[in-house]
């Protein structure tokens, strides 16, 4: 699964770490799912969605 | 990796570190006590001693695993399990082995392997998040 993630942060000026503090998890979970070494849960999907503002399918695609 | 988990991570090896301190000694102790103490309550809970500790090396595990975010946890998970397949095949390898004339060893080698391999991916884990 790819992701928008990476552009979103960069749009926003925010580090790995910034956005990993924004959802309360480890910049290392940030990292792995940018790189698609890692598919968040729904309920992550849910608060990066809900994070920056978008729908899950425009940030997540398979 | 943010800072409250790396601190759990790193926090879970200093005490387990120290647990497993604890539990070497107590196992040296136990080892010591079967051949030079004489049969009695002493000897008994001296042989004893080391499921104390040991059981707190499990604990300490299973408090830091409630206390990562989802991604550490699944990695977490995956150590235990390659440590479960590791100890699986050596248990295979070795019972073949013993019937050929290797020399009989202990189960406790079983929670040996388990914890170096385990302990080893953790490692991995917190000094490069992968």
């Amino acid at each position: 699964m790819t992701n928008s993630i990476p552009n979103l942060r960069a749009e926003r000026g925010w580090t790995q770490g910034d956005l990993a503090m924004h959802l309360r998890v480890s910049r290392q979970t940030v990292n792995a799912i940018e790189t698609g070494r890692y598919d968040p849960s729904l309920p992550l999907a849910f608060a990066i969605a809900k994070l920056f503002r978008r729908r899950i399918e425009e940030i997540f695609q398979p | 990796m943010q800072s409250d988990t790396r601190r759990v991570l790193v926090s879970w090896m200093r005490q387990f570190g120290a647990a497993m301190v604890v539990y070497l000694a107590a196992l040296a102790t136990a080892i010591w006590a079967l051949t030079s103490v004489p049969a009695g309550p002493l000897r008994t809970s001296v042989v004893l001693a080391p499921i104390l500790p040991g059981l707190a090396l499990i604990g300490l595990t299973v408090r830091a695993y409630g206390r990562c975010d989802e991604y550490i946890r699944l990695r977490i998970l995956q150590a235990a399990a390659l440590a479960a397949i590791a100890v699986a095949a050596l248990s295979l390898v070795y019972f073949y082995m013993e019937l050929v004339g290797f020399p009989h060893l202990s189960t406790a080698w079983i929670s040996n392997v388990v914890w170096a391999v385990f302990v080893a991916r953790m490692v991995r884990l917190i000094a490069t998040g992968k």
